[in-house]
């Protein structure tokens, strides 16, 4: 592996061993990147410049907590029902024994890897082994893939002989490192989604996953990826209206959360005021809040320029709660982008967080609804 | 002495088997931009899609008790702005039909009639199109299975409300007559054909799916007492 490259893990039922390994990890990336200002408790505070000046991040939020074991099916009875509970035990008893191995671009930080690091041991519990593979790529890999990310968000953009040559290239440095052995192989988004090619020396079922919206895709970087969708046995959406033209089975899965992970708890008040005292939030004005990673998609821009309409009427702070994840290279430009949106605000507060950070952010995914909780 | 006393004496021939149904989502490769393409792909298109728009409808917002009740209702207000065919469409009861053909049939002269009489351009662009979706639908048991009266209640306590609804509404395509699986068994085995009437008299518009269950538990229990 190229001192480029991205760390590559191999995940059984005990996900959560598997954080990247890599020699700079993006939690270690993040951190070191973070900067917090000290910020006046009160709106009435005239050392409102003291808000913008760098501070280091509070040490409980630097280390990473020991994560929680994975909340058992059981634990999900109050929540949805014994009924259904009873429902997935059944439907599993037809698999039981058959494998699963899931395949996305990233173990740490985004929404993919948040829903494999909870599915993994409940599938598991549900005895269906599976295991989770990360593909691995260098930067320049990951470059291309958050272009065409972005291209099949609608974005321009020129595809290049070139971008096609590296993409395939990683592609089958991954088709030769990974095995295909499970009865089922689920893969997830377009970064890792040329794997298919491996289906031939396969039995499995394989199925793409795309979590993204496809709805108004560049035409070019669709016609080059629609080949390997249509190798697959089926396609799962988040949308009807994210669905092709294609001749394979499509589905709808529905963007979920989960109830039981650490971000979705309820606080306590303590809790609430140990973050706002660690970030310098003032409790006592209203909050306007965006908590994703710093991804063009997600607007934080705009998200600054709103602020600033509001801002002429009503005393409030904003706070842009985010982080990264190790298949976005576009993250620390667009933070940029932001602070220079922001400009010497002292009520716009940037917080480049770890992805540990479940407690402080509530919670980090677009499809989420909870924000910062304040009185 | 009294029907539901009877009842609590007569033993069923054959217990209540409450099962449930889990439904997988397939999208469809027919898609209407405007209400000439949803006429013709009401008319072309599968059953399971009519069924998916209609039956599985009341099921997926069983929650709630405003708005239209079946997908071509909803889109027909939201998306082309037609609140008088959006009424129309949405006063179709599924629980008249006992085929889906039918209830195609049904929203078909709807719509056309609607394009006719109206004059409406049908050609004018939807402000979304609409996806004919579909369900692979799997039948599986749950855990209860009620061989007295008072089992049946306890099921109908428990069950999620999917059981509820294939047994209660789902149940007339089944079995092509215009009863639910709880009405049948109460009658058949029972022969409490009072409370099976009222339980069919149940109105699933104006109640959650929970409050059907509520309103089936009620009229048990009267049954018992």
């Amino acid at each position: 592996m190229s001192s480029e490259d991205r760390s590559a893990t191999s995940a059984g039922s005990t996900i959560e061993s598997q954080a990247p390994t890599n020699g700079s990890t993006n939690a270690e990336s993040a951190a070191s990147a973070l900067t917090l200002p000290r910020h006046a408790r009160r709106s009435t505070d005239r050392r409102v410049a003291d808000r913008r000046l760098n501070r280091p991040l509070p040490a409980s939020v630097l280390t990473p907590p020991t994560p929680p074991p994975p909340a058992h099916m059981d634990a999900y009875a109050p929540i949805v029902g014994q009924a259904q509970i009873d429902t997935l035990r059944f439907l599993a008893k037809e698999l039981k024994g058959k494998t699963i191995k899931m395949v996305n671009s990233t173990a740490v930080g985004g929404g993919v890897a948040e829903m494999l690091n909870r599915l993994v041991p409940l599938l598991s519990e549900l005895e269906v082994p599976t295991h989770w593979d990360v593909i691995t790529g260098g930067n320049d890999f990951f470059e291309i893939t958050k272009a065409f990310h972005n291209a099949l968000h609608g974005t321009p953009y020129e595809l290049t002989q070139s971008a096609k040559d590296i993409f395939l290239m990683y592609t089958e440095q991954n088709r030769a490192r990974m095995k295909f052995d499970e009865d089922m192989v689920v893969i997830h988004d377009p970064q890792p989604a040329a794997l298919v090619r491996s289906r031939g020396n396969t039995q499995a079922h394989w199925v793409w996953r795309c979590h993204i919206d496809l709805s108004n895709p560049n035409p070019g970087v669709w016609e080059f990826l629609r080949p390997f969708v249509e190798q697959y046995d089926a396609a799962i959406f988040s949308s009807q209206s994210f669905a092709r033209q294609l001749p394979i089975p499509q589905y709808l899965f529905y963007p979920c959360i989960d109830p039981l992970s650490e971000k979705n708890k309820e606080l306590t008040d303590s809790q609430i005021q140990q973050a706002c005292d660690d970030f310098g939030i003032d409790r006592n004005r209203p909050i306007v809040t965006q908590v994703s990673r710093f991804d063009r998609l997600k607007d934080p821009v705009g998200v600054v320029q709103a602020y600033k309409l509001a801002k002429k009427y009503v005393d409030c702070q904003l706070v842009l709660a985010g982080g990264g994840a190790t298949d976005d290279p576009e993250g620390a430009i667009v933070l940029q982008e932001v602070k220079e949106a922001a400009g010497n605000d002292p009520d716009i507060i940037i917080l480049d967080l770890p992805p540990w950070c479940a407690v402080q952010i509530m919670p980090s995914n677009a499809h989420q609804p909870s924000l910062f909780k304040s009185r | 002495m009294s029907e539901s006393a009877k009842a609590i004496i007569r033993k069923p021939q054959k217990p209540f088997f409450f099962n449930t149904s889990e439904h997988l989502l397939r999208i469809g490769r027919q898609k209407a931009a405007n209400l000439s393409e949803l006429l013709h792909a009401m008319q072309t298109c599968p059953d399971d899609s009519i069924f998916q728009h209609t039956f599985r409808t009341l099921q997926e917002h069983h929650f709630i008790r405003q708005g239209f009740s079946n997908d071509f209702a909803h889109w027909s207000l939201f998306a082309c702005n037609e609140p008088a065919l959006a009424e129309q469409l949405a006063s179709v009861d599924v629980r008249e039909f006992t085929a889906i053909e039918g209830l195609r049939r049904r929203m078909v002269e709807i719509l056309d009639e609607f394009l006719h009489r109206e004059n409406r351009p049908g050609s004018r662009p939807a402000y979304e199109p609409f996806y004919f979706c579909a369900s692979d639908i799997v039948v599986l048991p749950t855990s209860f299975r009620a061989e007295t009266l008072a089992g049946f209640l306890d099921g109908i306590n428990q069950v999620s409300v999917h059981s509820i609804h294939h047994h209660f509404i789902e149940a007339r395509l089944r079995l092509h007559r215009m009863s639910n699986d709880f009405s049948q068994w109460l009658e058949e085995e029972l022969g409490l054909s009072e409370a099976a009437d009222d339980i069919e008299r149940i109105d699933i518009y104006a109640n959650t799916l929970e409050g059907v269950r509520r309103h089936i538990a009620r009229i048990v229990s009267q049954a018992m007492n």
